[in-house]
């Protein structure tokens, strides 16, 4: 496992990766993954492999905080059992669409980024900022411009597919902002917990996805509304997209704050951190 | 049987307090379980016992107990939780899990309706109807999973070795003592 020819990732920020059948090849780096232009036809058959695994790793995320953290309330776990039940179905749906398209289990590398990184932060309130106020919203957008992308070509199943899944999604990053929100008024010390993580996952994210393509598509602000957000947090998260559509790139190599980006392939780390400084100063 | 609000309450903390062991052992295994449609089944299957928690705890809270308490099983039972929870091989799992544990935890609510009376413990018995009624949904499920995969349908006994345990188990509820308070 992990990526050919190169150092492994830093122990301090990546955890162990999670258990993967034979038929897996698990690099460590986006620039090992077959990364084909997305449209193209090769391109559209490695990203329901990649979505896939991406889905598979959210749910191994949701299962891990319901081990690790099981003295929380009853409603936060309650709430993560059924991400992790919602992430096995998105998974199974990307399965069947994989086995209706001819795509073999293993017939591309997958990156294992999100369990790993997850894994290493200690408070769920970390972890929620990160997987599902970051990760998961950012599958919010990434789903909402799918299904007018797969209408455009005519692809109704698809485009059903991902409606379905930003439903979900919608659901993921509301109930965690509902419990990111109380947590800070309980204690506005836990936004401490939230900016250790957001760093932490922030420097794993340029370690893991340097040299990454910028997204293709905008923040879908009417769903983030819907899902918690605040209309301030929308307002920068729209301004951190626009700024990084115009650069062109996916992880801002230069930045000392590691301000991370969002594509169709990972996650943006940094756009969030500073989302939620907004939202904790706000708070406090 | 007639038996107490205070024992009934007892029972379904119980109840809770297996349903909620279930889904840790299920999650746990999420991560862990190499075989990817093993732990794409794991990962949906343990949303019905957070379910089941959720009910068994809101029941809790109409039999004057806090609501969402559980109350740990006896110490054979817990024993039993312990033993699945500590299986490592795939097979052994699912074997352990859906032809070992879900057998034993459907003739405990068996017999939890034999025993209730109908009118009285009549939202008790709804929820578990509800649950037998999802263990078809499970176990099916399995089934379709070692179907496609027979090489996960070997279970190394794990089926057996829990209901071994379970035959000698004299009940599962610790109730309380007439004097004791609830402690979670």
């Amino acid at each position: 496992m992990g990526s050919p020819d190169k150092e492994p990732l830093d122990p301090t920020l990546f955890g162990e990766g999670q258990a993967r059948d034979d038929r897996f090849q698990v690099v460590d780096r986006w620039a090992d993954l077959v990364n084909e232009e997305p449209l193209s036809p090769e391109g559209r058959r490695e990203f329901l492999h990649r979505q896939m695994n991406e889905e598979v790793n959210v749910m191994e995320q949701a299962a891990q905080s319901l081990v690790d953290f099981p003295d929380v309330e009853w409603e936060i776990r309650k709430w993560l059992a059924r991400q992790c039940c919602d992430e096995a179905r998105h998974a199974q749906v990307y399965l069947r669409r994989m086995k209706q398209q001819g795509v073999e289990v293993g017939e591309y590398p997958v990156i294992n980024f999100q369990f790993r990184v997850l894994h290493k932060i200690d408070s769920l309130i970390g972890r929620l900022a990160v997987e599902n106020r970051t990760f998961e919203a950012d599958g919010l957008d990434a789903a909402v411009h799918g299904v007018e992308e797969a209408k455009a070509d005519g692809d109704s199943e698809l485009a059903a597919l991902m409606d379905a899944q930003a439903a979900d999604e919608l659901l993921h990053v509301g109930f965690a902002n509902g419990y990111v929100r109380k947590k800070v008024k309980e204690d506005p010390k836990n936004i401490l917990a939230m900016a250790r993580a957001l760093d932490r996952s922030a420097r794993a994210f340029k370690i893991a996805f340097g040299g990454g393509r910028a997204q293709r598509y905008g923040v879908a602000e009417s769903e983030r509304l819907r899902a918690g957000f605040s209309e301030e947090e929308v307002r920068v998260a729209v301004e951190l997209a626009d700024e990084r559509r115009r650069s062109g790139r996916f992880v801002d190599e230069d930045a000392s704050d590691s301000s991370g980006e969002t594509s169709t392939d990972g996650p943006s780390a940094g756009q969030n951190a500073r989302q939620t400084y907004v939202d904790g100063e706000r708070q406090l | 049987m007639i038996s107490t609000v205070r024992q009934r309450a007892d029972t379904v903390a119980t109840f809770r307090y297996i349903n909620v062991r279930l889904m840790e052992t299920l999650a746990a295994w999420v991560p862990t379980t190499a075989e990817l449609e093993a732990k794409i089944l794991f990962g949906r299957h343990l949303w019905d016992f957070a379910q089941h928690t959720d009910l068994f705890g809101n029941r809790a809270g109409e039999l004057r107990l806090a609501r969402h308490i559980s109350r740990r099983a006896s110490a054979p039972f817990v024993a039993i939780l312990d033993r699945l929870a500590a299986f490592d091989e795939t097979d052994s799992r699912i074997d352990g899990f859906y032809n070992g544990f879900l057998s034993i935890l459907e003739n405990l609510y068996i017999h939890d309706l034999e025993e209730a009376d109908e009118l009285l413990e009549e939202p008790t018995i709804r929820i578990v109807k509800r649950a037998l009624w999802d263990f078809e949904r499970l176990q099916a499920d399995c089934r379709d999973l070692v179907a496609e995969f027979p090489q996960l349908s070997t279970g190394n006994g794990a089926s057996c070795e829990l209901k071994a345990m379970a035959e000698s188990l004299s009940g599962f509820v610790d109730f309380r003592s007439d004097q004791e308070d609830f402690k979670q």
